[in-house]
């Protein structure tokens, strides 16, 4: 194995494999810091491209290109409120905040330097982990899949916002959301108001931009100041942020731990792994009072998790064939083109191959870092410039975000009407986290359930694994419980 | 007086350009163009890596040379697809797909809720592969044999994707001939995670693709992890199933069941089966447009560098025009009013 691993290492230094990875980088940082144009859409475009060329060399540039996205999309969830992509939604919860305590750059740094910490970590759970990774994923049958749903919903209901109570709630209609669609197992359309944009679901993007961006910028709108209030002092740098991922390398090297397993069990999808991190940054601090306020470790769980869910996610796609990940999904038939067939082989006979790809990620992410750092102090001096000149600017990102996920009007008109949920529930105080959350695993839940259901019989749920997940979500929700009663979790979301 | 100026040549900048497509008005309709095809399933399955195959070929064989671009979308079994072609895709000869002949033909017959197209309109492009359905089940489960099958107290556990596809109704043929019921776990979203039920004693067993199984679970072989049990076949020249060449010993669902029953049944599902890799344009397509992308179609899949690709990816190739699809089509549409009761009620 060890073989494998350094073999990995020099087929990615060598060009073109190399030049490819730079070229990756590139494109990858850009895609992921303007959003709208996703990772998705991208490895998609750039994926016939990659027909006839050695597999480490078209890996290279694809992973390359997966890797970055995730990096560079934090940076306008802190900036301005909207997500780069999907999975930095997280981040603004804690990271704009920030920003509007003039601490833009402490952010910025914080998040592009777990992001780098993640990688590596990543990286390196899964060089370790590679023997393990077979009996681990055969272990996780959909009733386990479906236990583990259960305990992160709970996790996330319980622990963000004001109320452990509003948190399920929010959880619950979340799911409910989910049910919207086309039944995946007759095909029988359900609360589809007869519109066939609707089969496939309430779309993620459209709807994780209005709830989270939307209100940010109508609250940018009504304090008409610039986003850092004109009290703060936005000098506060990168280099501070950079000193807080190693000052709390606890949360930030758990949640890379968190990531990466998220990544590697197949199924439970990548934008998972940025709650249950952000939550467990919550559970695990001391003072929670500021969580939701600009507490810089709400940064670094999800800006770690991130990245290390990318490594964790190859594991799945490549050994078995199971996309991890929508990316993954792309890539996997990337594997068709290449000539590589996903199975065992990958982590055997090719473990090079394996080996090349997460030293994609980690150099990827490297360089990415390296360069940020040097103008991120330029980019927090954003947060000075006056609303009234960015709003517009900020909009059109928003606008554009929802709208080039499907190409659809229709998507618009979600952004606005989450928007305004979104809105009013930041008012409120109740939770958005959960909800976007019950959304996602919504029908993953529903799948696995039936899928166990139908294996299993009811006695899915004495199932060992089972039993135990469940009972470490109700510990979890108790846990919860007793710490609001002492008011030690914050008082906004 | 300057500003007025400028504004003129600039006007007539604007004019010029946008008359000079007029001067070219006998270029070929795809040129410049971009051509879209949609599969109806996720990235990284049998149908995305034809799709992808054939993207890079066909583009060529059109006058024009168009730009292909492929785009995925999910769905029922590519019912969603189906949909959107038929409905909501502009029929300018700009847009095609790949959908599951089996499953839209099953869906349409049952008259299922959510059918929104009629096979009898589409504009077929054609086929790119003939199937052979194989039932597949662990070695190391009480069904490793057709006779421990039959004989069996408990149901075995036989996944598949969607209610309805090509990989139900050759399971639920097996089920008449054999006399027996599986216990069918519908909601695998792809065949990746169907393996991987399989290998985790989610399932004792599943319907595939041959082709699919023998590149995708070359370890599976080697160590025999499964054991075919039951094939569908292949069609000879003149129509009539025989054994596929590459599993001469595995015997046809035919083989097991003499009842008539059973062999209309079976001729339905074939349709299904016969046809694996579809091709069609949206109804209202102009019919000049469905003759170039016809042709196109048949020349992509005889060219001899798509056949070298295809060769080393192991893709199975075998080209089909649309005048033959529509011609099984029509067989199938000739089955009998029990049968298609049959299958109505299997889809509930």
């Amino acid at each position: 194995m060890l073989e494998a691993f350094w073999l990995g290492l020099t087929s990615v230094l060598s060009w073109p494999a190399f030049g490819l990875l730079l070229l990756g980088t590139f494109i990858g940082f850009w895609i992921g810091l303007l959003p709208g144009i996703g990772g998705l859409t991208t490895l998609a475009i750039l994926l016939p491209f990659t027909f006839g060329m050695a597999p480490v060399n078209a890996l290279a540039l694809l992973i390359a290109v997966h890797a970055v996205n995730g990096t560079t999309g934090d940076i306008t969830s802190i900036l301005f409120g909207v997500p780069g992509e999907a999975s930095a939604a997280a981040t603004i919860l804690d990271g704009h905040p920030m920003a509007k305590n003039g601490e833009a750059g402490r952010a910025l740094g914080a998040a592009l330097m777990s992001s780098m910490f993640g990688a590596v970590v990543g990286a390196s759970a899964l060089a370790l982990s590679v023997p393990v990774v077979r009996p681990l994923v055969l272990t996780f049958t959909a009733a386990e899949l479906f236990a583990l749903i259960v305990l992160g919903l709970t996790f996330i209901a319980s622990l963000t916002g004001t109320s452990w109570s509003k948190g399920l709630l929010m959880a619950g209609l979340g799911l409910a959301f989910s049910m919207v669609g086309m039944d995946p197992h007759s095909s029988i359309p359900r609360y589809t108001l007869g519109e066939p944009y609707l089969w496939e679901g309430v779309p993620l993007a459209p709807v994780a931009i209005g709830l989270f961006a939307i209100p940010e910028i109508t609250d940018l709108a009504v304090r008409g100041t610039s986003i850092a209030s004109p009290v703060a002092n936005v000098s506060t740098g990168v280099l501070e942020g950079i000193k807080d991922t190693f000052r709390y390398w606890g949360v930030t090297l758990r949640c890379s731990l968190i990531g990466t397993f998220i990544g590697i069990i197949p199924g439970l999808g990548g934008s998972v792994a940025q709650w249950i991190a952000y939550a467990h940054a919550v559970q695990s601090a001391k003072d929670k009072s500021r969580f939701g306020k600009g507490d810089v470790r709400g940064v670094l769980g999800p800006g770690a998790a991130n990245n290390s869910k990318d490594g964790g996610d190859i594991i799945p796609t490549v050994a078995f064939g199971v996309p991890g990940s929508a990316s993954m999904a792309i890539l996997l038939s990337g594997f068709l083109i290449i000539g590589l067939v996903p199975g065992s082989a990958m982590l055997t006979k090719h473990l090079h191959v394996t080996f090349s790809m997460v030293w994609t990620l980690v150099i990827a992410n490297i360089l990415t870092v390296s360069c940020c750092l040097l103008f991120l102090n330029k980019l927090a001096g954003l947060s000075r410039v006056r609303g009234s000149i960015l709003i517009p600017f900020i909009l059109f990102l928003a606008f554009i975000g929802a709208y080039t996920a499907n190409n659809n009007m229709a998507d618009l008109l979600v952004m606005a009407i989450f928007g305004v949920l979104g809105y009013a529930m930041v008012l409120l105080e109740w939770p958005r986290p959960p909800l976007i959350l019950g959304l996602v695993l919504g029908p993953l839940a529903e799948n696995y359930l039936y899928i166990a259901v139908g294996a299993f019989g009811a006695s899915f749920l004495l199932r060992p694994l089972v039993v135990m997940i469940l009972l470490l979500a109700v510990a979890l929700l108790f846990y919860a419980v007793r710490q609001r009663a002492r008011g030690r979790i914050g008082e906004d979301d | 007086m300057r500003k007025v100026f400028y504004f003129v040549i600039a006007l007539a900048f604007v004019v010029l350009l946008s008359a000079s497509p007029g001067v070219a008005a006998d270029a070929p309709f795809y040129q410049g163009k971009t051509l879209t095809l949609i599969v109806g399933y996720p990235p990284g399955g049998g149908y995305g890596g034809y799709a992808v195959l054939i993207s890079r070929h066909l583009a060529k064989h059109i006058p024009g040379n168009p730009t292909i671009v492929v785009q995925y979308m999910p769905g029922g079994g590519s019912m969603v697809a189906a949909n959107h072609l038929f409905n909501r895709a502009t029929p300018d000869g700009l847009t095609i797909g790949t959908v599951a002949m089996g499953q839209m033909f099953a869906s349409q017959i049952a008259k299922s809720e959510g059918v929104r197209f009629d096979l009898a309109q589409w504009k077929f492009i054609g086929n790119a592969a003939v199937n052979t359905e194989i039932l597949i089940t662990r070695s190391d489960s009480p069904y490793a044999t057709l006779e421990a099958l039959k004989k069996a107290k408990q149901p075995a556990r036989i996944g598949y994707l969607a209610k309805g596809d090509n990989h139900h109704m050759f399971g639920v043929v097996i089920e008449e001939a054999l006399g027996i019921r599986f216990n069918s776990i519908f909601g695998y979203r792809g065949g990746g995670e169907a393996d991987l039920g399989l290998e985790r004693g989610e399932l004792d067993g599943r319907t595939v693709n041959l082709n699919t199984y023998l590149i995708q679970h070359p370890d599976w072989i080697q160590r025999g992890f499964v054991k075919i049990l039951v094939q569908g076949g292949v069609p000879d020249e003149n129509g009539k199933t025989i054994r596929d060449p590459t599993i001469p010993n595995i015997p046809l669902i035919l083989e097991l069941s003499s009842s008539p029953k059973v062999k209309k049944l079976h001729d339905f599902t074939a349709l299904g089966t016969t046809i694996g890799r579809l091709y069609v344009a949206p109804p209202k397509t102009p019919d000049d447009k469905v003759e170039i992308l016809r042709k196109a179609f048949l020349a992509a899949l005889k060219d001899p560098e798509l056949k070298a690709e295809a060769e080393k990816l192991k893709i199975d190739i075998t080209p089909m025009g649309a005048k033959q699809v529509e011609a099984v089509l029509k067989d199938a549409l000739a089955a009998d009013q029990e049968t298609v009761e049959f299958f109505k009620k299997i889809k509930e």
